[in-house]
């Protein structure tokens, strides 16, 4: 897993994030940066919290309907003030044939293409874009940490870091 | 004026079954087709968009000749042909609209777009002689987690709905976790039969006072954290014995069930309703079954499965909802279009 997104770039950041709230609300600050055409891609292991990473991510993005987790259907379009093709990887040999049927064709400049498990099914990612790796520490805290691939990849990561560093240390999560 | 009795084809294709059935004035079934494409995605650990495109097709035209023949009936006998135009794979959905729509301008029948979800609650509903309404819907299965309230067979209100997964999904990948086979539903009732629901703690997720929403994926990853053992290191071999296996999927399938029923009885409470349906492929689930029926008991309301056979997707459900569509005047034109969301 850290072999994968070390090959897209360096961390630009590694934090400790202290609970599910709080990981939302660090998506949430990716909202305003992104454009249509951007690629956002989630890496860890199950349970680690890339559904709730991209709930916070739609919230940020106003999306029209909470963000739920595509593994059944594999792909969710879901309205938002940037349409979002919200897709689950996992299953690399279900995901091309959902592709290969055409769906691909989605994959355009208005829609962001988020994508869960993006270190699956690769040959379908664009080389440019956000990585956000996502790894279990104790039962609620998670290490995020910020990979950039590509020109846009790396100026997203860079403009995003910044916003995150001014979140540390976290306030404490209210009960 | 005396009723002419309507019989109405039913078209569903819109995951892995293909069925068809004939179903006289939304209640009785004269007959029921279900081709299950199970097997053929088993290997994949889930559908396979492409693989079920295909075996609709190869099987749409049998599974429709099939329903005529068992009923004994020629097409310019039908009175209509609904099929399930939403929610589902946009592949899977075209093959059972293309097909009755070229049914229906053959045989110059009127046609109508089902919602899946909704035919899930009418499936439910034909099992009450006179349902009384209104009624708190659960409908619950691999893709959906959805708490209605219904005033009519069709009028239904969203109260509440999965945050993250499925109930159903969250036991495929309790079982992929626990290296069961897909789906995994079956697979952890069958492995946790003789288990104890009580051996292994789960908490079931409330969320807020008044949230009627479910939350799976924090069930998933305590599943997770069990199986790794102390200090959250993955154990090699898993720490779980055989026995074990069926006590932490006797307990991991508890804590779903239970979380479930005891949404549905906040939901009464909330909504002064003392009587629940449910419909979905879970809704097979024995489990679910006993504890929604014993919280019931205890609350003094009135649970209505769907049976069984039409817990999962079968034709029947969207023939029956199909019935109820017509009969409000709600007929599609040729034009019908199918939605993967809906």
């Amino acid at each position: 897993m850290k072999d994968f997104l070390t090959s897209i770039s360096e961390p630009f950041i590694a934090i400790e994030v202290p609970s599910a709230e709080r990981l939302g609300h660090c998506a949430k600050l990716l909202a305003p940066m992104l454009r249509g055409g951007d690629f956002v891609g989630l890496v860890g292991d199950l349970g680690a919290g890339k559904t709730t990473w991209c709930r916070g991510l739609g919230e940020g993005l106003n999306s029209q309907v909470p963000l739920r987790s595509p593994s059944y259907l594999l792909m969710h379009e879901v309205d938002a003030d940037i349409p979002i093709l919200h897709l689950d990887a996992y299953f690399e040999h279900r995901l091309d044939s959902l592709l290969g049927e055409g769906d691909c064709e989605r994959f355009n400049a208005t829609n962001l293409l988020l994508v869960e498990w993006a270190n699956h099914a690769t040959h379908w990612w664009p080389n440019n874009g956000l990585y956000v790796g996502l790894k279990h520490n104790s039962n609620e805290t998670r290490t995020l940490s910020i990979h950039g691939d590509g020109e846009r990849g790396a100026q997203l990561a860079a403009n995003y870091c910044k916003l995150l560093k001014n979140l540390i240390p976290f306030e404490p999560t209210d009960v | 004026m005396t009723h002419e009795p309507q019989y109405i084809l039913g078209i569903e294709s819109s995951c892995d079954e293909t069925a068809t059935a004939i179903v006289v004035d939304g209640k009785q079934v004269i007959s029921s087709v279900v081709h299950s494409q199970i097997d053929e995605h088993a290997a994949w650990g889930g559908v396979v968009p492409e693989i079920a495109g295909r075996s609709h097709l190869r099987s749409i035209r049998t599974v429709v000749d099939q329903c005529l023949a068992e009923a004994k009936l020629r097409p310019e006998q039908l009175s209509g042909i609904a099929v399930t135009n939403r929610p589902g794979l946009m592949g899977s959905l075209l093959i059972g609209v293309t097909a009755a729509k070229a049914l229906a301008y053959a045989w110059q029948k009127p046609i109508v777009g089902v919602h899946h979800i909704e035919a899930h609650i009418y499936a439910a509903l034909m099992s009450i002689e006179q349902p009384v309404f209104p009624y708190i819907t659960l409908v619950v299965s691999g893709g959906h987690t959805s708490l209605y309230r219904s005033d009519s067979a069709l009028s239904h209100q969203l109260l509440g709905a999965t945050r993250d997964d499925a109930a159903g999904e969250c036991l495929d990948k309790a079982a992929a976790m626990l290296e069961l086979s897909y789906p995994g539903g079956p697979a952890i009732q069958q492995a946790g039969a003789g288990g104890n629901p009580k051996a292994f703690q789960f908490k079931q997720p409330m969320l807020e006072r008044d949230s009627l929403d479910f939350s799976f994926s924090g069930m998933k990853t305590a599943l997770l954290y069990k199986l790794r053992g102390p200090g959250n290191r993955l154990t090699d071999p898993w720490i779980i014995e055989r026995k074990q296996t069926s006590d932490i999927c006797a307990s991991f399938e508890h804590a779903v069930v239970s979380t479930l029923a005891r949404k549905c009885m906040r939901a009464c409470q909330q909504h002064d309703i003392q009587q629940i349906l449910i419909g979905g492929g879970v809704a097979c689930n024995t489990r679910l079954r006993q504890v929604m029926n014993k919280l019931c008991a205890e609350q003094n309301i009135d649970a209505t499965f769907a049976p069984p056979a039409y817990c999962t997707d079968n034709a029947v459900m969207i023939a029956g909802l199909g019935y109820e569509l017509f009969a409000a005047g709600k007929a599609d034109s040729l034009n019908l279009d199918v939605f993967a969301q809906a």
